[in-house]
């Protein structure tokens, strides 16, 4: 028999461990949202919550926080900047106007992070969405399944045996001279009467009730199908911005090389080139040669 | 030993992977394996012929009250729900064998003369019966 080395053996055992290990956990991201499992067993309008809670605490919603602040100052310049363009003349305009085209590439490249980072928010709650629906449906999936479905027949016939004879057996006992009530029937008797007066508590509890929509009832399925639905929404969205900020900075490079233009060929006032130019012609200069 | 064989690395691998992956039965099944220890102790004492009827009378009376709680916290299990594992399903295959306390009543019947009826055994059977070579 062939015979192999314990350091050959400890190196494959140590890349078994690591594969599992990666094929465990995902790459290192800016945002690691709670897992689809401990989700699941969440209700429904918690979950949401829950999700947000995770995506407020990481990295990623930081990250979005710091850029929407550098973007809230670059929109007070801009406009502050707009209004100063308005009333300044020679030099000073040009610098204005150079400045106005510096701040609205940065607002265009920040507002481009932002939009970078919204996608990995996006994608990541579509990706915990679509696990969650995918648990749900393979849930589905196993209480159809034949075999799991015979055992639950099963199960509640025997539950609904028991249950019709429960009495007459605690009788038989009594009759047997032992003791009516076990310590454990005792007290799962006292429990289950608690457990009724708090099962009508939860019922009527505010959080239960906000849990559905007052005219349509959301199942559980329905509720994360929605969820999806509007986060997919957000991320068409992302793309019809991205379309609007690829326009932005067509716009802030046109401005730019017109700008460049003027600086170096000087302002092209045609108007007013048209204007005197028409008050020279032949037709407009007859008052002054006939007597 | 000084060196593993390809066989024995091989079969740690494997363990080690199937160790990772493999989901766990144990605790769900435990109320189940309870009462089949509960079961199997009870028909034990009705085969032991080392006990006066009397004794074994009080002994089966007592176990009696155990299974009637054992079986009653399988059938409100919750984590039995639908579970394919063979033991599951063989419990709920034969209700009248599983929860044999709550069955034997419902047959109006002791807990013991319902067990040797599952079992075929009767009176005029055992009396029937002739030794010999099988």
């Amino acid at each position: 028999m062939k015979k192999i080395k314990p350091s050959f053996t400890c190196r494959i055992l140590t890349c078994a461990a690591l594969l599992s290990l990666f094929s465990c956990s995902v790459l290192a991201k800016d945002w690691q949202p709670i897992s689809s499992e401990r989700l699941i067993k969440l209700p429904a309008n918690v979950m949401e919550r829950a999700l947000e809670h995770d995506f407020q605490n990481s990295a990623l919603a930081s990250k979005i926080k710091h850029v929407d602040q550098r973007l809230s100052a670059n929109q007070n310049d801009l406009a502050s900047l707009k209004s100063a363009i308005k009333q300044a003349e020679g030099e000073p305009l040009v610098e204005l106007r150079h400045q106005f085209l510096e701040q609205k590439s940065a607002y265009i490249d920040e507002m481009e992070a932002r939009q970078a980072f919204r996608r990995d928010e996006l994608k990541t709650r579509i990706q915990v969405y679509q696990n969650l629906l995918g648990e749900l449906q393979a849930d589905a999936r196993r209480a159809q399944e034949p075999v799991s479905s015979t055992v639950r027949e099963q199960q509640k016939a025997a539950r609904l045996r028991m249950q019709s004879i429960a009495g007459q057996v605690d009788e038989s006992l009594f009759e047997m001279a032992l003791e009516p009530q076990s310590r454990y029937a005792r007290e799962y008797d006292a429990n289950l009467q608690k457990i009724k007066q708090l099962q009508q508590a939860i019922g009527q509890h505010e959080l239960n009730r906000n849990q559905f929509d007052a005219d349509e009832q959301l199942t559980r399925e329905s509720f994360i199908r929605e969820m999806l639905t509007n986060a997919e929404a957000d991320y068409a969205l992302l793309n019809q911005e991205d379309e609007m900020l690829g326009y932005m900075a067509r716009l802030v490079a046109m401005d730019a090389h017109a700008l460049q233009i003027e600086l170096t060929y000087g302002s092209l006032d045609a108007a007013d080139e048209v204007e005197s130019i028409a008050a020279a012609k032949p037709a407009n200069m007859v008052d002054f040669f006939v007597p | 030993m000084k060196h593993f064989t390809l066989t024995s690395g091989s079969l740690l691998l494997a363990l080690f992977v199937l160790v990772l992956h493999t989901p766990v039965y144990a605790d769900d099944l435990q109320t189940l394996k309870n009462l089949e220890r509960e079961r199997s102790s009870l028909i034990a004492l009705l085969l032991d012929s080392s006990m006066s009827a009397e004794q074994r009378n009080l002994k089966i009376s007592s176990k009696t009250r155990r299974l009637v709680d054992l079986e009653r916290m399988v059938l409100r299990d919750s984590r039995l729900e639908g579970n394919t594992h063979t033991l599951v399903r063989r419990a709920f295959k034969d209700y009248d064998m599983t929860f044999l306390a709550h069955a034997s009543v419902e047959q109006n019947k002791y807990v013991t003369g319902h067990w040797f009826d599952l079992v075929g055994l009767s009176n005029a059977a055992i009396l029937k019966a002739k030794r010999g070579i099988r």
